[in-house]
């Protein structure tokens, strides 16, 4: 009788607080549809690694092994994520890959305020979380073995899935009504197959040679979309941007919940990470916009830049140039923004990538 | 922070907050902070400069006027 419930006598108030973190994520995933491929799984996983003497963290560390310590999970998810994207937009006007750029300033100013409160590479690592890019946080912070992988994650999902909350009140608030109502012409040029097919390998390149720890990100990145653009293979290109990244995506979302036990989890540290995760994403946006309000200093009337482009140089693809879309329309119901804030979104997912690769440079 | 430590922060691990300021981390983090900008604006620049090349060598010839 007494082994039916000798197990309910170990359960403790920890592990019912993460099932109760884990019960919000999946809110969030199902009812408010936020980032619902990896908030679900992780929400579950959450769940599954804080019953008491849960066997399926057994399963889930031969998983991490296996594709996570290895970063080979995060890897693979990038081949999808490169065939997914179009470079079309950044190709036609190339100069907007400078906000992008601009937009990691919220990853740099982050290690410097998490340096006060932790060692430099795992403040490197939470930092990261500016990224706005899950591939490139799990790399990293694993690259530089810390020990926050689970809260690091935790904040960057989460706070992807805010943008449409966290970026407008920054943007309102570094712009002038004037300045958001800025209409800018599309560039009606015509970009060459052939500059798409050699995109993705002068990049690798370039980046490869100045940081050769993004190799294996960049590389991974830009093969899927060289995969995309070569045009002889469709059902590859299909089958990264649909089964594999959903497939990998499974396994990523469960799986890094196993560093989500209750003893790591629950700490003053999580809830640090998570303050300065959003710091990250604040600082980011501000860096986009406030490059943009400088570059119009010079520039004449007319060819002025509207700042909140500089907005959508956060790597949170396609959401963020949506939401700056949508407040160019609330200003004016006639300024459509979406090309050009559509071409800084996809050049951070790129800057993303440069950014993590020179943090893995100065503390690998 | 032992404070904390000890009655807020049973629910788990001991923390690895070490808030304080550090000269040395301080200079670093500043450098990196420095740098990096720098680093992602410098190879982003190459980048945009080797786009706007490819741009001009693959874009289709534009016909002379005298050409029929």
């Amino acid at each position: 009788m007494e082994i039916l419930y000798q197990n309910l006598l170990q359960i403790t108030w920890q592990q019912v607080v993460m099932w109760v973190i884990g019960g919000i994520l999946i809110f969030l995933a199902i009812k408010k549809e936020m980032e619902p491929t990896l908030l679900l799984p992780m929400g579950f996983g959450a769940i599954l690694v804080n019953l008491p003497l849960s066997g399926a963290k057994e399963t889930l560390s031969v998983l991490f092994d296996a594709g996570i310590a290895n970063e080979l999970f995060p890897l693979i998810l990038f081949i999808g994520i490169g065939a997914m994207i179009d470079f079309t937009p950044l190709l036609t006007n190339p100069k907007l890959m400078i906000f992008g750029a601009a937009a990691q300033f919220g990853i740099f100013f982050t290690l410097f305020i998490a340096s006060f409160f932790f060692d430099i590479k795992d403040a490197a690592s939470i930092a990261i979380i500016g990224a706005a890019d899950g591939p490139t946080s799990i790399f990293v912070a694993n690259i530089l073995g810390s020990k926050y992988l689970g809260a690091i994650m935790v904040a960057a999902y989460s706070y992807m899935a805010l943008v449409p909350i966290v970026q407008p009140p920054i943007i309102k608030l570094c712009t002038t009504k004037k300045e958001r109502c800025i209409k800018m012409h599309v560039q009606g040029n015509q970009v060459s197959k052939l500059t798409k097919i050699l995109f993705p390998i002068v990049v690798t390149i370039i980046v490869g040679l100045v940081a050769p720890d993004a190799v294996a990100l960049i590389g991974f990145l830009m093969f899927g979309n060289l995969i995309r653009e070569c045009g002889v293979l469709n059902s590859l290109s299909e089958t990264a941007q649909k089964v594999l990244a959903n497939l990998v995506t499974i396994f990523l979302g469960i799986t890094i919940s196993l560093k989500m036990v209750a003893e790591e989890f629950l700490a003053l540290d999580t809830l640090l990470i998570l303050g300065l995760g959003l710091i990250a994403f604040v600082f980011d946006t501000f860096g986009g916009v406030m490059i943009a309000k400088i570059m119009n200093i010079f520039l004449p009337e007319g060819k002025k830049i509207n700042p909140m482009i500089g907005a959508a140089g956060i790597s949170a693809f396609p959401m963020s140039a949506r939401v700056v879309n949508k407040l160019g329309l609330e200003e004016d119901n006639q300024n459509f923004l979406l090309m050009h804030s559509i071409g800084v979104n996809v050049s951070g997912q790129v800057a993303s990538v440069i950014a993590g690769g020179l943090i893995l440079n100065f503390f690998r | 922070m032992n404070f904390i430590n000890h009655t807020v922060l049973q629910a788990g691990a001991e923390t690895g907050i070490k808030f304080g300021y550090d000269a040395e981390k301080f200079l670093k983090a500043l450098s990196v902070m420095g740098m990096g900008m720098l680093g992602i604006f410098i190879i982003t620049g190459v980048i945009i400069l080797s786009v706007i090349l490819l741009n001009k060598i693959t874009s289709p010839k534009k016909r002379n006027k005298n050409t029929p």
